[in-house]
């Protein structure tokens, strides 16, 4: 199966796997929802059972199994038109997600207002590669509006980080 | 801005007038918790009754909305707070005092805050539609059928009052709860697809004035709506007893000085033109009770719920 | 009797110094649309304090002016940047970002601006017309016409994403598991919290679609580099047409029935509180996509997919009010805080709201509108700067909305916890796009899940058990069920039938 701009699907996207996670959570779902009492597992149980269902036929469609062809044609179960063409390296991505974790903790602790502009500042800089003058400026522009909009216009305390704040993980 | 800048000027005014204040309050403006977010029926009573506190109390109060975890989240945040007086919050009572009896972790207890006051109280009442043949409790309970009733959620103080008053009436009712608001409760009955529906009565008077709802009865010891029955008349007094109050409370352990200076405070804010005008406007049942008063009345609740808490499990 | 009242509105917002707060409102409400994790439930939230000392009737044009003009903000980043504001402009994405990346962002939103305060003005003709049937509105609408409702919606939803129905069935039922997580709204019982007290009143609307919409685009942005409009590399990008926005314009009076149908969807469907926006966007989108004689060529950028949900998405503003002017209760998230704004003033909406506040809900009438109007005269005038986004490098747009829109969430309810959620929801939803599971369904779902089981479980009671009898009785019931079943079959129908032709 390939897509319109000719690239082959990455192994990843349509191997087995994502169909057996999905197997997996509705079965944890529907295990858990029969905990709860009648009225309240009856939506959550209907919704797992035809998750089990939808997901066995995404796997069915990801093996080379007599059939595969029509089930995907029905279902639109296919790889064409994926939003994401090419797949980037594992590595890249997990840099990138330790960017974004690091900026929420970099906010949980040192606040907003400084966390933010921080975050803007050592991204355009490090990790786009740009000059400290552009980063610099991308950063106040983050801190301008910021301090701008909610502090001064809407009088609004942005979150001052687990440091200044004094209360502890129980303000959030 | 301006408001803080009068209240400022008032606060001014205050102190050289010459009126002894004790250490309470200083210059730090007070904290005023409401466990809901902006807009809802909580917040609108603490941002109305902020400024008039301010001009009793002499220091700035400023609102702030901690919603979350059914309105307990805010308690805990009051809970955690120092007791100096500057942090204060409004609890949703009964509502939490049921939650309380019937074992549920609220995060913190509700006997360990300082209880300051309570500013208003909600009497309950019990409408149809407007032009059903029902007219009192007992055609009501004549209808043939399990009694419909429509509600926003099975732990509302509503829905623990209906299941409480016609286990008393001895009628057989079906709650159909989820409806998102009180509003959409009372439409509900208008609509037709339940037969009754049980709210405090000022919420059902804006729709018993246009005839949309008829109001059968009241849960109160006097005729309070002309021509209508109450409960106590028909020989239920246990009934009177519910209701929803807005209370106001604030750490555990607070100096009993501080107590009194942030209750007086809003005894007088009660009383305060501002307030009573706007209560009219939106039939608010302003109800003070001091430090004391509310005391007692908590513990007469917690008393009251837990004799009812195999029926409410 | 409607209109000499919206006359005297409009004399009263042209004179003096409410225009000043309107502007404000429009102002800060494109501001707040088009910055991904604020929109106008955070921007009317942050007010209702503002607006405390202020006239009542001024708080109401500041209110009405943020409310009009945050639907348009949303829709320019749906277009630029594939992350729409909030859950109705979501259809917008289908052809507005594929525009965007061709190079023809311009085109987009001019069509937007031009469908979105045309429907805003057709929605305020319907809604005065309808005004007198108000009451009969609303309460035609029961429980049972709320499940159907929020069927449909999945529906129009699930056969709108691109062709790829069974996945998107899958990120739909997640989507409905996610809603479920919380105290049940019926019984009260704690469902898949995990001991966790954060999620008691279930997961929150705003950081979840911050997430799944910003978050998540900007990880795939900053994978892919580049800019936006890169479909076709370095040399074409010279060529590509920065302007196009007149163009996009005049496309919305040649597609005049796409135009009228999606205004129409919007204000009937918009009319019913809580989630008829969401669901007339969409369904907006479908009915256009299904009744068109090349169904293949949306979702690739057919300038009729923008046209469509984005004048139903200014004219729910309207609909949104029927509700309001019957029985003084919300039918959005705005309309609610905005009642909320009113209560602090001292009035108390109820049924008779219209009858002793006529001032207020046609001035609130009059300054959505121009609002919406303005809004997109303002769209169109910034149009040819704010098509530079998506020519800037990701390498900025990316950490700029990324801090931003963190903010945003936080500002909201103050939480932190908030923000945690939504670079959670954030990491899920670019697996989505990396795996090729339309994020989409999944967040309509969570949007729609809530409602569609507690008045399943509402109809179950007053229908004595016998929900599908119940629902036969009633007409608008009828009528959806009709509704369901050509927006869900008709497609297939179609495939098959395609099929064996061709074969």
């Amino acid at each position: 199966m390939s897509d319109e701009s000719g690239l082959e699907t990455p192994g990843s996207v349509k191997s087995i796997w994502p169909a057996v996670v999905i197997l997996g959570f509705a079965a944890a779902i529907y295990i858990v929802a029969q905990g709860y009492s009648e009225t309240a597992r009856r939506f959550p149980s209907m919704v797992a059972i035809s998750l089990m269902v939808l997901g066995a036929i995404d796997l069915y469609s990801r093996t080379g199994l007599p059939g595969r062809d029509a089930v995907n044609a029905f279902w639109g179960s296919g790889f064409d038109r994926r939003e994401m063409v090419k797949v980037p390296p594992l590595g890249k991505e997990l840099a990138l997600f330790a960017w974004i974790a690091a900026a929420f903790l970099g906010m949980a602790i040192f606040g907003i207002l400084i966390a933010a502009p921080l975050f803007v500042f050592l991204y355009v800089w490090r990790r786009s590669g740009r000059s400290v003058v552009m980063a610099f400026a991308a950063g106040f522009i983050v801190f301008a509006f910021e301090y701008a909009v909610f502090e001064w216009a809407l009088d609004y305390t942005l979150y001052r980080g687990l440091i200044l704040n004094g209360e502890g993980f129980s303000a959030w | 801005m301006m408001n803080k800048f009068c209240a400022g000027i008032a606060a001014l005014g205050v102190l050289s007038a010459g009126m002894a204040l004790a250490e309470f309050p200083e210059d730090k403006p007070v904290k005023f918790v409401v466990p809901y977010s902006a807009g809802g029926g909580f917040d609108t009573i603490v941002r109305t009754f902020a400024p008039a506190v301010e001009e009793t109390l002499g220091a700035t109060v400023v609102p702030e909305n901690i919603k979350g975890a059914s309105g307990t989240r805010g308690g805990q945040a009051v809970a955690r707070s120092k007791p100096d007086g500057y942090t204060i919050g409004i609890y949703n009572i009964p509502g939490l005092t049921v939650s309380q009896t019937l074992g549920r972790d609220l995060g913190f207890s509700l006997d360990d805050v300082s209880w300051i006051a309570n500013l208003a109280q909600s009497k309950y009442g019990i409408a149809v539609k407007g032009d059903s043949p029902v007219n009192t409790i007992e055609d009501l309970c004549n209808l043939g059928h399990a009694i419909k009733l429509s509600d926003t959620g099975k732990d509302t103080t509503s829905s623990i009052t209906s299941v409480i008053a016609f286990n008393i009436i001895g009628c057989d009712i079906v709650n159909v709860t989820g409806y998102s608001g009180s509003n959409d409760t009372m439409i509900a009955v208008m609509r037709g697809e339940v037969d009754a529906t049980l709210k405090p009565i000022s919420s059902l008077a804006k729709y018993t004035a246009t005839d949309d709802l008829k109001l059968i009865v009241t849960f109160t010891d006097d005729t309070v709506v002309e021509g209508v029955q109450n409960t106590t008349e028909l020989g239920f007094p246990t009934l009177a007893k519910f209701g929803l109050n807005r209370v106001v409370g604030g750490p555990p352990n607070m100096p009993a000085d501080v107590i009194e200076t942030l209750a007086a405070g809003f005894k007088d804010a009660v009383a305060s033109p501002a307030i009573v005008e706007w209560a009219a406007g939106t039939s608010t049942d302003l109800s003070f009770m001091d430090a004391a008063e509310t005391k007692a009345m908590m513990d007469e609740l917690s008393e009251f719920y837990l004799q009812y808490k195999d029926l409410l499990q | 009797m409607g209109f000499e009242a919206l006359l005297g509105a409009v004399a009263e917002v042209a004179s003096g110094g409410s225009i000043l707060f309107l502007l404000a409102g429009v102002f800060l409400g494109l501001c707040f649309g088009v910055i991904p994790g604020l929109g106008g439930t955070t921007a009317l939230a942050l007010l209702i304090p503002v607006t405390f000392g202020m006239d009542s009737l001024d708080a109401m044009y500041l209110a009405g002016g943020v409310m009009g003009a945050t639907s348009f903000g949303g829709s320019i980043t749906a277009i630029l940047l594939n992350t729409p504001g909030t859950a109705p402009n979501a259809a917008t994405t289908f052809d507005g970002y594929p525009l965007a990346q061709q190079g023809k962002a311009g085109l987009a939103i001019g069509a937007a601006a031009c469908a979105s305060s045309m429907g805003g003005l057709i929605g305020l003709v319907t809604l005065i017309i309808f005004i007198p049937l108000a009451k009969e509105i609303v309460l035609s609408f029961g429980p049972a016409e709320f499940f159907l409702l929020t069927v449909l919606g999945l529906a129009a939803i699930a056969v709108s994403v691109r062709g790829k129905l069974l996945r998107g069935l899958i990120a739909g039922g997640v989507g409905l598991i996610i809603a479920f997580i919380g105290a049940d709204t019926i019984t009260g019982d704690l469902r898949f919290t995990g001991g966790i007290n954060y999620l008691w009143d279930g997961v929150p609307l705003v950081p979840a679609l911050t997430g799944m919409f910003a978050i998540s685009q900007m990880i795939e942005l900053a994978l892919k580099g580049g800019t936006v409009a890169t479909s076709s590399g370095q040399d074409e990008a010279a060529n590509m047409k920065i302007s196009g926005v007149g163009e996009g314009v005049l496309s919305v009076f040649k597609n005049w029935g796409v135009l009228l149908r999606g205004s129409v969807i919007g204000t009937l469907i918009g009319a019913i509180p809580g989630l008829g926006g969401t669901v007339a966007s969409f369904l907006a989108y479908s009915s256009t996509v299904q009744t068109d004689k090349d169904p293949e060529s949306y979702g690739k950028g057919n300038i009729r997919g923008v046209i469509a949900p984005e004048s139903a998405n200014n004219a729910k503003d309207g609909g949104s009010l029927i509700p309001t002017v019957a029985f003084g209760i919300p039918g959005s998230a705005e309309t609610a805080l905005f009642l909320g704004i009113l209560v602090l003033h001292g009035i108390d909406p109820g049924p008779t709201i219209l009858l002793y506040h006529e001032r207020e809900i046609y001035g609130l009438i009059v300054a959505i509108t121009f609002a919406a109007v303005a809004a997109s005269l303002i769209g169109l005038v910034l149009s040819r700067f704010l098509v530079l986004i998506t020519r800037i490098d990701v390498g900025i747009v990316v950490p700029v909305v990324v801090a931003i829109s963190l903010t945003g969430v936080y500002v909201l309810d103050g939480r932190m916890a908030d923000v945690l959620l939504t670079v959670i929801m954030g990491v899920i939803g670019y697996l989505m796009i990396r795996f090729d599971y339309p994020r989409l369904t999944l967040v309509i779902a969570l949007v729609l899940g809530e409602t569609a089981e507690r008045s399943f479980h509402q109809v179950q009671l007053i229908s004595d058990g016998q929900p599908l009898g119940f629902m036969m009785t009633r007409g608008i019931s009828v009528l959806l069920i009709a509704a369901i079943i050509i927006t869900f079959f008709l497609p297939i129908a179609r495939k098959l039938f395609q099929k064996k032709s061709a074969a």
